[in-house]
C-alpha cells in the first residue's frame, strides 16, 4: 500500500511549492516512508550497516544522555511482535501514531506514554528507531530525546540508507506510574543546499514498530487491576486493539451493554485509536486486549475460561492457562449481573477521568502538555504550551503547538486571535524574510520582516484569523523563513555552520478574545471532536445497524468508543427498539450503503451517493486516480512561481494575496441557500460519514457508510486515523490520498448552548453576519434608511421649523 | 408625540450602532462598503431633500463609524514600540478630530432653515430707535465717508437714527503717544474725522483710553447713547439702504430677541481666490459659513454675532455691561453669554452689506490668527460644552465654531504623518494592504461625496483642506501660544486694503516653499524606496500616494502665497441703471455698466463723447435712491473706449464733498439683490470628480507659479527683504 499522511500540521501551500520544486514527481515522493512488508525483510537480512556507533556520541555523554549501544537485533525483531515471546510482552510501544516524521530544520514532537506501577518500577532501557533522508547532513544534524525533562538519548542523524535503532537505559526512578512525557526533537541541516525549499527535503521517520521501552522484568506488563489499563499503550502500528469475545450478541440487552463496557473500556484507555473488534469466538490474532464478555453460560464454551466463570457479576483480569496471557472477563449469572459488572468497570472509568485536568482539551495522550480547551478570552504563554525558548540559525524555523475549541465554536467567519511575539532576528536577515502563522495548515497571518539591521520584537502583535479553525484539536505553526546573503552564496560546507539568526522567546503569549459561542447543527467537526450533539443529552442515542453480524458490530463499538472518547463520558446506546427513529431522536447509523433505509440516507444528503459507483464498488481496490497531480495544487504552484520576479511578478503576487484575503464565496452573496445537489463522494473515498439535523434542539442523526460491511470494518482504522478532521455535515475519508473532503450544508441551524447573552449574542450574530454577508447589507440598509428617517421626523419637531 | 419620536429614533440609533460596532469580517466589510458607497452615490443622483437628505447623511456617518471602529480597534501600533506608538496616537488623534468635527458639523447642516421669508417692517408698525456704531481704529477718511454715506443712505425716519463714528485711532492716549509724529497723526484724524461727521450728519466719538480693543470701544459707544437697538458696521462694511427696514422687524415679533445677524458680503477676493482667481467662478470661503452653517445654527437658535453687519438689543446687552471683552473675539463671547442667558438670535440669509476682507496673503493670516487665538480663549474661558444655560445644542453648535479652529494641529499631523514612514521608517499605522483598502478607501471616498453633498453648492472638493493648509503653518504657533498663555493674545486690527500693485512673493512665503520641498524629497524617497525595497512596496505606495496629494495641496499654496499685481483695487460690481454725463454743455445719456467705490463705467449714447480725453473731469448726474441734497459726482476719465452710439468711460470719483459720498453709496450700496445674484452665479456643484480634477488642473498650474515666482524673486533681490515687507509691516 502506497500512503502518504500528511501530518495534519503540514502546511498545504508550503508542500505544494516543494512539490514543484523536487525533481521527483508527488507520486515517487513518499516512497521513503513506504511500509511495505518486503522492504522490512530485505533491511533484516542486511542488519548489520546501523550497527556502528556513530562519531560524536561519547562526546556527548556529559550532556546527560545515557550510553547507548546499537541493537543489531532489535532491527532485526522491527516487524510484527511475535506473539508468546517473553521479549515482546515487557515491551511497551511508546509512539502512539502510525507514523511519526519529524520533518524541516527543526521539528519537535511531545507526548504522554502512561505506564503502571509495575512498569515504572522495573529497570528499563529505551529503543528508537530511525531512518532519514539522504539529504540530511550528519555533521550538523542530531536527534535527541528526553523524558520526564531528562535528556535520554542525543545522538546525529545518520542513518539514510537503513533503519537504525537506537538504545539508551533509562536512570532508575525517572519513569513514573501514570503520565511520562516525551519530548522528541531534531535538529537537521542539509548537505550541499540552503535554500528554504531544500528544507523540505528533511525528515526523519520514526519507527513505530522499533521505538518501545523493553522492562527487565517480564511481569511489568501484566495488569493488576483494571485502572491498569490506561497503561495499555499500542501496538506497531499505533493502533490499540481490543477484541471481544462475546457470542450472545443477538439480544438488544446484551448489546447495549457491550456498547457500554466497550466505551468505559476506551475511556480508561484513552489513547488515540482504540479500536474494537467484536467476535463470538476468539481468533488466533493476540491483541493489546482480549476481553471475554458473556453470562456464564454464554461464555461455558470457552476452555481457557474454566475456572474462572462464577454466576457473581465479575469483571477483573485472568490468566490464560494455556499461554500465560491476561484477558478481562466481564461476567454475570444474568443480563443483569452482567450489566452490574460493566459498572463496576465504568465506576473506574469515572474515576480515572475524574483525575483530568479542566481547561485542557483531551487528546488521548497525543499531545504533552494537554492543549489548552479556549472556551472564553483566555491567554497563555508558548511555554505553557510547550514551545520552548529556540534560538534558530537555520532558513526555516518552525515551531507549532495545538488548542482546543469547544463544540459550540462560532467564529469561524469573523473571529480573530493574537500572538505577541516576543521575537529577535539578527542583522544578517534580509528584508524579504517572513513569519508566518497557519492554523490547521493554512496560512493565516504574515508578518513580512522589512527591517535592515535586525530587530527585537517585544509583545509584537500579530493578528491571527480562525477562518480555519474548528471545535476540537487545532493547530498553530510558527514559522519563520530566513533570508541571507550567507545562503544566497551558500558556500560548501557552511549549510549548518550559520549564525544565530533568530530566536522565539517562550515568553510569547497567544490571546483569545471572547468568541461566538453556540452550536451549529449539522457539524462533523464537533461531532468527531466532543461526540456534539450526542453528549449533550442524557436520553439514549438511537442506534442504528443493519445487521448484528461481527463485522457491523466492530465497526459500530469502535465509533461508539471513540465517541466516548471524544465526549468524555459513556454515551446511553439503544440499538433494540422496534420503535422508527424519527427526526426528533438521537441517532447514529452504521452501516454498508446498501443496507441503510434510503429514507435515512436522504435525510443526511446522501440520497444520490448510493446511486454511484462508490456505492457499488465493494470488494475493488480504493480508486486512487486522485493521486496523479492535482490541477488546483499545480497551479498553485505555477502562480507561485510567477510572483517570484521583477514589477509583473510584485503584481501577480498581489493579486494572488488579494485572491486569498478574500475568501469571498459564493455562500457570502446567497440570500436562500440553493437547494442541496446530489452528492456523490469523491474518487478514493474509504468511509463516508454524514450528519443532519432538524433544528431546534440538540439532536441530530449521523450516517457511517462504506459500500459494504466488510470495507466498512476494514475502513475503521481510516476513520480513527482521520476522526479528527472531519468537518462540514458530509466529510468522505480518503485514506489513500491522505485527505478528508468535506461539504458544508448550506443550511445549518444554530442551537444555544448557554443562556444567550448580550455579548455572546453580538459575537453570533457578527460571525452569522459575516458568513450571510448580503442579509447584513440588507439589514444595515434598512436600519439606516429607518434610523435616517426617525432622525429626520426628530429634526423636524426639534429647534426652530422652517 | 415628540417622545415617541425620540424613543424611536434612539432604539434605531442602538440598532445602528449595534450592527455597525459588529466585528464582521474583511469580506462582509467590502460588502457593506460597496452597498453604503452604491447607495449614497445612487441618493446623490436623485439629490433628495428633506428626509431623504438625512438618511444620505445616515450612509455616511455609518462608513465613518465603520471605519472609526476598526481603525480603533486594529490599526494602532503597541504600546511597548513608543517610536511608532506615540507619532500613531498623534495621527489617530487628527483622525479623531476630523471625525468629531465631522460629526457636530453635520448635526448643524443635517437640517438647516431654509432662507426666512423677508419680513420687512411695515410702516404702521413700531420703529424702535436705533444707534449705528461704526467702531474704527485706523481706516482713512476716505473708506470711512464711503461707509458712513452707506450707513446714512439707509432707509429709516430720520429722527429715529442715529449714525456714530466710534474712533479709536483719535483717543487721549493716542493723540498723547510718546512718539511725536503718531501722536501728531492721531490729532489730525481726530480733527478731520470730526470735521467728516459733522459735515455727512453723523456723531463723532471717541475716548480717553483705548482699553478692551473693539469691546471697549463699542461699549463707551454704549454708554454715550440710548436707541433701543445697536447696530455694527465695521468701518469697511457698507450697508445696503433697506438693511434696517429687513432686520428691525424681528425685534418687533420676539422680545427675547437679542441679535439679528447678516452676511458678510465682500466685493473683493481674498487673497487665495485673488491668486488663484476663483473669485468670478468659485463661491468664496465665507459662503459655506454665511450661506448653510449660520442656517444650520440658526436651527438650533445658535447663530452667534459675528462682528459686524448685525443688530443688538441694548436691553440684553445691558444685562452683560455691554460687549464682553475677556476674549479678542468679543463678538462671538457676547454671543455665547446672551444665549446662555435666554436670548434669542436669528439670522437672515440675504447680504445686506458689502465689505472688504484682506487682499493679501499676511493681512489675511492676521486676520485669521485673532479668529483661531480668540475661539481659543473661548475654548478655555467659556467651555460651550459645560456652559450653563445653553441648551444642548446650542453646546454643540459652541463646541463645533470653537474647536473647528484647532486644524492647524490635524492638517499639520496629516502633512507629516507619510513622512514618518518614509523618512524615518516608523509604522505609525498598522493594517495590511487589503484592510487599508477595503477601510480607508471607502472612508476616503464616502467622505468626499457627503462632503460634496452637504456643501457641495458651497465648498468645491479640497478647497477646504487648501484654505486649512495655507493657515495652519501660521495658525499652528498662534494656536499653541494661547495655550500657553490664554489671557496674552492682543487685539490686532486687520488691515484690508493693501494693494498689491506687483506681482511678488508674501512675506509669510517661505515655509510653504520648505514644506514643498520637504514633500518632494518625500517623492523621491518614496520612489527610491519602491525601487530598493520593492518587499514592502505595498506599503510604500499607498503611503506615497498620501504624501504625494499633500505635496498636490502644497503646491497648489505656492500659488496663493505668490501675490498677484492687481489692477483694480476693489472689486466691481455689475448694475444696471440709467444716468446723464455732462459733456460740453449737453447732458449726455449713459447707462452704468458696473461701478465700485472707486471708480464706475458707463455707456455713453452721442458722438461727442468721443471728444472726451482721458485724464479730463466730466460730471455725471444720478437720480439718487435715497433722499439726498445733491445729485452730481465729479468723475476723472481713465479710460475710453468708442462704440456705434457714442463711447464707454471708465473713471474715478472725485469726491470732494462729503455728500459725493452718499452719492458713491447710493450708487454701489443701493441695492442688495445685485449681490445676491453675483453670489448665485458661483453657486453651482462641479461634482466630487469634477470638483477634484479641476483642483489637480488648477494645482498644477499653481505649483508651476509658485515656483517661477520663486525663482524670479531669488533672481531679483538675492537676500534683499522682499518688496512688499516694508508695506506690509502694519498689518
Amino acid at each position: 500500500m502506497i500512503w502518504r499522511i500528511p501530518v495534519p500540521l503540514l502546511n498545504v501551500s508550503v508542500f505544494a511549492l516543494a512539490v514543484a520544486a523536487a525533481p521527483m514527481t508527488p507520486l515517487a515522493q513518499p516512497a521513503p516512508f513506504s511500509m511495505e512488508p518486503e522492504r522490512y525483510q530485505q533491511l533484516e537480512s542486511g542488519g548489520g550497516p546501523g550497527g556502528e556507533v556513530p562519531s560524536g556520541a561519547a562526546g556527548r555523554e556529559d550532556a546527560g544522555a545515557s550510553s547507548m549501544t546499537p541493537s543489531p537485533e532489535m532491527t532485526a525483531a522491527g516487524g510484527l511482535p511475535l506473539p508468546g515471546a517473553d521479549q515482546d510482552n515487557a515491551r511497551h510501544y511508546i509512539v502512539p501514531d502510525q507514523q511519526l516524521q519529524l520533518r524541516g530544520e527543526i521539528d519537535r514532537r511531545s507526548w504522554s506514554v502512561v505506564l503502571t506501577r509495575a512498569q515504572a518500577a522495573s529497570p528499563a532501557s529505551l529503543t528508537l528507531g530511525y531512518q532519514n533522508s539522504v539529504f540530511v547532513a550528519p555533521e550538523f544534524s542530531e536527534l535527541s530525546l528526553s523524558v520526564n525533562g531528562e535528556p535520554i538519548l542525543r545522538e546525529t542523524i545518520s542513518s539514510p540508507d537503513t533503519p537504525r535503532n537506537l538504545r539508551a537505559e533509562i536512570p532508575a526512578g525517572l519513569l513514573q506510574a501514570g503520565r511520562n512525557t516525551f519530548d522528541l526533537s531534531a535538529r537537521q541541516r542539509h548537505r550541499t543546499d540552503c535554500s528554504v525549499e531544500s528544507t523540505f527535503q528533511l525528515w526523519t521517520d520514526i519507527k513505530t514498530a522499533d521505538s518501545f521501552l523493553s522492562f527487565e522484568d517480564p511481569a511489568a506488563n501484566r495488569f493488576g487491576e483494571i485502572a491498569d489499563l490506561a497503561a495499555i499503550g499500542n501496538d506497531p502500528q499505533g493502533l490499540t486493539e481490543i477484541v471481544i469475545v462475546a457470542p450472545g450478541l443477538d439480544e438488544a440487552g446484551y448489546r447495549d451493554a457491550l456498547f457500554q463496557l466497550t466505551q468505559t473500556i476506551a475511556l480508561i484507555i484513552d489513547m488515540p485509536r482504540p479500536s474494537v473488534s467484536v467476535t463470538s469466538s476468539p481468533k488466533g490474532t493476540p491483541a493489546e486486549l482480549t476481553v471475554y464478555f458473556g453470562t456464564d453460560a454464554q461464555l461455558a464454551p470457552f476452555e481457557e475460561l474454566s475456572g474462572s466463570l462464577g454466576s457473581a457479576p465479575s469483571a477483573g483480569f485472568v490468566d490464560s492457562p494455556s499461554d500465560g496471557r491476561q484477558f478481562l472477563l466481564v461476567t454475570g449469572g444474568t443480563l443483569a449481573e452482567l450489566e452490574e459488572a460493566v459498572n463496576r468497570i465504568g465506576a473506574v472509568a469515572a474515576q480515572v477521568n475524574d483525575d483530568r485536568e479542566a481547561g485542557s482539551l483531551r487528546t488521548q495522550n497525543r499531545f504533552a502538555p494537554a492543549p489548552p480547551l479556549i472556551e472564553t478570552a483566555r491567554r497563555f504563554a508558548l511555554s505553557d504550551v510547550g514551545i520552548p525558548t529556540q534560538e534558530f540559525s537555520g532558513r526555516l524555523f518552525r515551531a507549532q503547538f495545538e488548542f482546543g475549541l469547544p463544540a459550540d465554536f462560532y467564529a469561524d467567519a469573523y473571529g480573530y486571535f493574537q500572538i505577541l511575539l516576543d521575537a529577535a532576528y539578527a542583522p544578517s536577515v534580509r528584508p524579504g524574510s517572513a513569519l508566518s502563522i497557519y492554523v490547521n495548515g493554512n496560512i493565516a497571518a504574515n508578518v513580512p520582516i522589512n527591517q535592515v539591521g535586525g530587530s527585537i520584537m517585544n509583545k509584537f502583535p500579530v493578528s491571527v484569523p480562525m477562518r480555519n479553525a474548528r471545535p476540537g484539536l487545532n493547530t498553530v505553526t510558527i514559522e519563520g523563513r530566513f533570508d541571507t546573503a550567507e545562503d544566497a552564496a551558500c558556500a560548501a560546507g557552511t549549510t549548518g555552520t550559520a549564525d544565530r539568526r533568530f530566536v522565539l522567546f517562550d515568553t510569547s503569549q497567544v490571546v483569545f478574545p471572547a468568541f461566538g459561542r453556540i452550536a451549529q447543527l449539522p457539524n462533523l467537526a464537533s461531532f468527531s471532536g466532543f461526540a456534539y450533539p450526542y453528549s449533550a443529552r442524557d436520553d439514549a442515542t438511537r442506534l442504528f445497524l443493519p445487521d448484528f453480524g461481527d463485522l457491523t458490530l466492530s465497526a459500530a463499538t469502535t465509533v461508539i468508543a471513540n465517541l466516548a472518547v471524544a465526549a468524555g463520558r459513556p454515551l446511553a446506546i439503544d440499538s433494540g427498539t422496534s420503535a422508527p427513529i424519527t427526526a426528533q431522536d438521537s441517532a447514529i447509523l452504521i452501516g454498508s450503503i446498501s443496507d441503510l433505509p434510503s429514507q435515512a440516507l436522504a435525510y443526511v444528503g446522501l440520497e444520490g451517493a448510493a446511486d454511484t459507483d462508490w456505492a457499488h464498488s465493494a470488494g475493488r481496490p480504493a480508486d486512487n486516480r486522485g493521486l496523479t497531480l492535482d490541477n488546483r495544487e499545480t497551479l498553485e504552484s505555477w502562480r507561485n512561481r510567477l510572483a517570484e520576479e521583477g514589477w509583473h511578478g510584485r503584481f501577480m503576487r498581489f493579486m494572488r494575496d488579494m485572491q486569498r484575503s478574500f475568501n469571498i464565496s459564493e455562500q457570502n452573496l446567497a440570500l436562500r441557500p440553493p437547494a442541496q445537489g446530489s452528492y456523490t463522494p469523491p474518487p478514493g473515498t474509504n468511509v463516508l460519514v454524514a450528519q443532519n439535523a432538524a433544528g431546534g434542539v440538540p439532536v441530530a442523526w449521523t450516517v457511517l457508510t462504506a459500500p459494504d460491511g466488510q470495507s466498512l470494518e476494514q475502513s475503521m482504522d481510516a476513520f480513527l486515523t482521520y476522526s479528527d478532521r472531519l468537518n462540514g455535515s458530509v466529510s468522505a475519508i480518503q485514506a489513500g490520498l491522505g485527505e478528508v473532503v468535506s461539504v458544508r450544508h448550506e443550511r445549518t441551524t444554530l442551537i444555544a448552548t448557554e443562556p444567550l447573552g448580550f455579548s455572546n449574542l453580538r459575537l453570533v450574530l457578527a460571525n452569522w453576519l459575516s458568513i450571510n454577508a448580503l442579509v447584513f447589507c440588507m439589514v444595515l440598509f434598512a436600519v439606516i434608511v429607518l434610523f435616517g428617517m426617525a432622525v429626520s421626523g426628530l429634526l423636524k419637531v426639534s429647534g426652530r421649523r422652517s | 408625540m415628540k417622545l415617541v419620536r425620540v424613543l424611536l429614533a434612539i432604539g434605531l440609533g442602538a440598532a445602528f450602532l449595534f450592527l455597525l460596532t459588529l466585528p464582521v469580517s474583511a469580506e462582509a466589510q467590502l460588502f457593506i462598503g460597496l452597498t453604503i458607497v452604491l447607495s449614497i452615490v445612487g441618493l446623490k443622483m436623485i439629490a433628495p431633500e428633506g428626509t431623504f437628505r438625512v438618511v444620505v447623511i445616515m450612509f455616511g456617518a455609518a462608513i465613518v463609524i465603520r471605519y472609526l471602529y476598526w481603525r480603533t480597534t486594529s490599526t494602532l501600533p503597541p504600546v511597548s514600540e513608543l517610536q511608532n506608538f506615540v507619532p500613531a496616537i498623534l495621527l489617530y488623534s487628527a483622525e479623531l478630530y476630523s471625525i468629531l468635527m465631522l460629526g457636530l458639523s453635520i448635526f448643524i447642516v443635517s437640517k438647516p432653515l431654509p432662507s426666512r421669508a423677508p419680513r420687512r417692517l411695515r410702516e404702521d408698525e413700531h420703529f424702535p430707535t436705533v444707534d449705528v456704531f461704526i467702531p474704527t481704529y485706523n481706516e482713512d477718511e476716505e473708506l470711512l465717508a464711503g461707509t458712513l454715506s452707506a450707513a446714512l443712505g439707509m432707509e429709516y425716519p430720520a429722527d429715529r437714527m442715529t449714525v456714530w463714528l466710534l474712533d479709536d485711532g483719535g483717543t487721549a492716549e493716542k493723540r498723547g503717544a510718546a512718539n511725536i509724529q503718531d501722536a501728531q497723526a492721531a490729532q489730525r484724524r481726530y480733527e478731520n474725522l470730526q470735521v467728516l461727521c459733522e459735515k455727512l450728519g453723523a456723531k463723532y466719538l471717541t475716548r480717553e483710553r483705548n482699553e478692551s480693543a473693539k469691546a471697549g470701544n463699542l461699549n463707551n459707544g454704549l454708554t454715550h447713547s440710548s436707541a433701543e437697538l445697536v447696530v455694527v458696521f465695521d468701518a469697511d462694511h457698507a450697508p445696503t439702504r433697506d438693511f434696517l427696514l429687513e432686520t428691525v422687524g424681528h425685534f418687533n415679533d420676539d422680545p427675547k430677541l437679542f441679535l439679528v445677524q447678516t452676511p458678510h458680503f465682500f466685493l473683493n477676493p481674498d487673497p487665495l481666490e485673488k491668486n488663484l482667481r476663483t473669485f468670478e467662478k468659485m463661491p468664496s470661503e465665507n459662503e459655506m459659513f454665511y450661506g448653510l452653517i449660520q442656517r444650520g445654527l440658526d436651527k438650533w437658535n445658535g447663530s452667534f454675532f459675528c462682528g459686524s453687519a448685525a443688530v443688538l438689543r441694548r436691553k440684553a446687552l445691558e444685562e452683560t455691561d455691554g460687549f464682553s471683552g475677556i476674549t479678542i473675539t468679543e463678538d462671538c463671547e457676547t454671543a455665547i453669554t446672551l444665549h446662555a442667558r435666554g436670548w434669542n438670535s436669528l439670522y437672515i440669509d440675504r447680504p445686506l452689506i458689502a465689505g472688504l476682507q484682506p487682499s493679501t496673503f499676511s493681512s489675511f493670516i492676521g486676520q485669521r490668527s485673532r479668529w483661531a487665538q480668540g475661539m481659543m480663549q473661548i475654548l478655555i474661558f467659556h467651555f460651550p460644552l459645560f456652559k450653563r444655560g445653553l441648551t444642548l445644542p446650542q453646546r454643540l453648535c459652541y463646541l463645533s465654531s470653537s474647536l473647528f479652529w484647532l486644524f492647524p494641529f490635524s492638517r499639520m499631523i496629516f502633512l507629516l504623518a507619510p513622512l514618518f514612514y518614509l523618512f524615518l521608517d516608523l509604522q505609525i499605522f498598522v493594517a495590511s494592504g487589503q484592510d487599508f483598502f477595503i477601510y480607508t478607501s471607502v472612508y476616503i471616498i464616502v467622505n468626499l461625496i457627503i462632503q460634496n453633498y452637504l456643501y457641495g453648492r458651497y465648498r468645491w472638493p479640497l478647497i477646504s483642506e487648501l484654505y486649512e493648509y495655507i493657515q495652519s503653518v501660521h495658525l499652528l504657533p498662534a494656536v499653541i501660544s494661547v495655550f500657553f498663555n490664554p489671557r496674552k493674545p492682543t487685539f490686532k486690527v486687520t488691515s484690508k486694503e493693501v494693494a498689491v500693485t506687483e506681482r511678488r512673493m508674501s512675506s509669510h512665503s517661505m515655509p510653504f516653499f520648505i514644506i514643498f520641498a520637504v514633500l518632494l524629497a518625500g517623492v523621491a524617497v518614496t520612489l527610491y524606496r519602491l525601487e530598493t525595497e520593492p518587499y514592502k512596496a505595498d506599503i510604500t505606495v499607498v503611503v506615497g500616494i498620501w504624501n504625494f496629494l499633500n505635496l498636490i495641496l502644497a503646491g497648489c499654496a505656492l500659488g496663493v502665497v505668490s501675490e498677484r499685481g492687481e489692477r483694480q483695487a476693489t472689486r466691481r460690481v455689475k448694475v444696471n441703471r440709467r444716468c446723464q454725463i455732462h459733456v460740453g454743455d449737453d447732458w449726455l445719456q449713459a447707462a452704468i455698466k458696473n461701478v465700485s467705490t472707486q471708480g464706475i463705467r458707463i455707456d455713453v449714447i452721442g458722438k461727442s463723447a468721443r471728444t472726451v480725453s482721458v485724464g479730463e473731469e466730466v460730471e455725471l448726474r444720478v437720480t439718487p435712491l435715497a433722499d439726498l441734497p445733491e445729485d452730481t459726482l465729479p468723475l476723472t476719465i481713465t479710460n475710453l473706449e468708442n462704440t456705434r452710439e457714442g463711447a464707454i468711460f471708465g473713471g474715478q470719483y472725485v469726491t470732494q464733498r462729503p455728500a459725493h459720498y452718499r452719492i458713491v453709496a447710493d450708487l454701489v450700496f443701493a441695492n442688495s439683490a445685485q449681490w445676491s445674484e453675483f453670489q448665485t452665479h458661483r453657486r453651482y456643484n462641479p461634482g466630487v470628480i469634477g470638483g477634484i480634477l479641476r483642483f489637480l488642473r488648477m494645482s498644477l498650474y499653481q505649483t508651476g507659479r509658485g515656483l517661477a515666482y520663486f525663482g524670479a524673486q531669488f533672481g531679483k533681490t538675492q537676500g534683499r527683504l522682499p518688496a512688499g515687507a516694508s508695506r506690509e509691516a502694519r498689518s
